[in-house]
């Protein structure tokens, strides 16, 4: 009876942790909660931007850096609408996804646009390393900045 | 699209501060800065947005993926390819690191049914945080699972509701069943000297990794 009790004492002052089960296979699942889900909105209106475009040629991640070329300064005042915002905004470098939060596009439009004017040569790119947990270096500069914040 | 490509057709560039960039060279070279990336992953309302906001320089910002998923299954129309549409959030923060290394932190999206989205985000990832809720333990269940099976750094850190910590980090370590490679910690989200002490275990883990992988490489 001894366990038992020790165990209820236990439990009194914590409540226990459900352990985790087995991992199964990964399915396409529809369960879990709505969590970070926005209402779902009209997402056509964006996606004319890019002629229903949701992929484009150019390597572009969420995290990839953009910033106007020579070539782009000279071409802005013929650049319409967003491909104009994005383009002022690249004055400074910044990421595809600051370009998506800024001007409030959805990521895959920012992605598509501004792999348009990289295409174009608008903007020049700065690509995410491939294996960046592998690259010494970088792991010790990063390490170094965050230990200065 | 067309645009104007005369090259000397641009006197304006000319007094416009450099922005030759290049996407080869070494990182201390260039006048672009490289992108690095870490995700904070965790169940709903686990303090993801909150523990981005504690180290970034900027206000978390908020981007919108429209997502459609292909769902094969049976409805009253008979066997069909249903597509959805989802908008999901993904909260997102920047810290410069020096002049030519900017760290950007990402929440992922909360739910394993954005599975597929996961795997675009992370992608090219340097490591993950796992935030754990021990009052919603297994909220965080998928995110272990999820990194488990990427070939990726990633620590837990279980995050302090008012300073309330009622289980041992054995205890919890137990309860998720990881590995003992695995760091685990606790980490106040809100704060940005435990933030940083979390991603500091982060980068830890990951050198000791990339280390030991270069030495077993060079054998």
């Amino acid at each position: 009876m001894s366990p038992s009790f020790r165990n209820d004492r236990q439990r009194a002052n914590t409540t226990r942790l459900p352990t985790r089960p087995q991992p199964s296979p990964p399915t396409q699942g529809h369960g879990g909660d709505v969590g970070d889900v926005i209402e779902d909105d009209d997402p056509v209106r964006p996606f004319f931007l890019t002629g229903g475009r949701t992929r484009t040629d150019q390597d572009i991640a969420f995290e990839t850096i953009v910033i106007i070329t020579e070539r782009g300064q000279a071409a802005q005042a013929r650049l319409s609408f967003e491909l104009a915002d994005i383009a002022l905004l690249a004055r400074s470098p910044l990421s595809v996804a600051e370009v998506s939060a800024v001007l409030k596009i959805p990521i895959t439009v920012a992605r598509v646009l501004c792999g348009d004017l990289v295409a174009a040569g608008v903007l020049d790119r700065s690509m995410p390393l491939v294996n960046p947990s592998d690259d010494v270096d970088l792991i010790k500069r990063l390490i170094h900045g965050v230990r200065s914040l | 699209m067309a645009f104007a490509h005369s090259e000397a057709s641009a006197p304006a560039a000319a007094a416009a501060p450099s922005t030759s960039t290049s996407t080869s060279g070494s990182p201390g070279e260039r006048s672009t800065p490289i992108p690095v990336k870490i995700v904070v992953a965790g169940g709903f309302g686990v303090g993801k947005t909150t523990m981005v906001g504690a180290i970034s320089e900027i206000p978390p910002l908020t981007t919108e993926a429209a997502m459609t998923s292909l769902a094969t299954g049976i409805d009253d129309r008979g066997a069909v390819d249903t597509k959805t549409t989802t908008t999901v959030a993904m909260d997102f923060g920047r810290v410069t690191i020096d002049r030519s290394i900017v760290l950007y932190i990402f929440g992922t999206p909360g739910q394993d049914r954005f599975g597929f989205m996961w795997d675009d985000l992370i992608t090219g990832a340097l490591g993950a945080i796992v935030l754990v809720d021990t009052r919603r333990i297994d909220d965080c269940f998928p995110a272990i699972d999820y990194f488990e099976h990427r070939d990726l750094p990633f620590v837990v850190a279980v995050n302090r509701f008012d300073g309330q910590h009622p289980h041992e980090l054995g205890e919890i370590r137990e309860a998720l069943d990881i590995s003992p490679e695995v760091p685990i910690v606790t980490t106040d989200a809100r704060a940005k000297e435990a933030v940083k002490d979390t991603v500091l275990v982060l980068l830890d883990q990951a050198l000791a990794r990339a280390i030991a992988r270069s030495r077993a490489a060079g054998q």
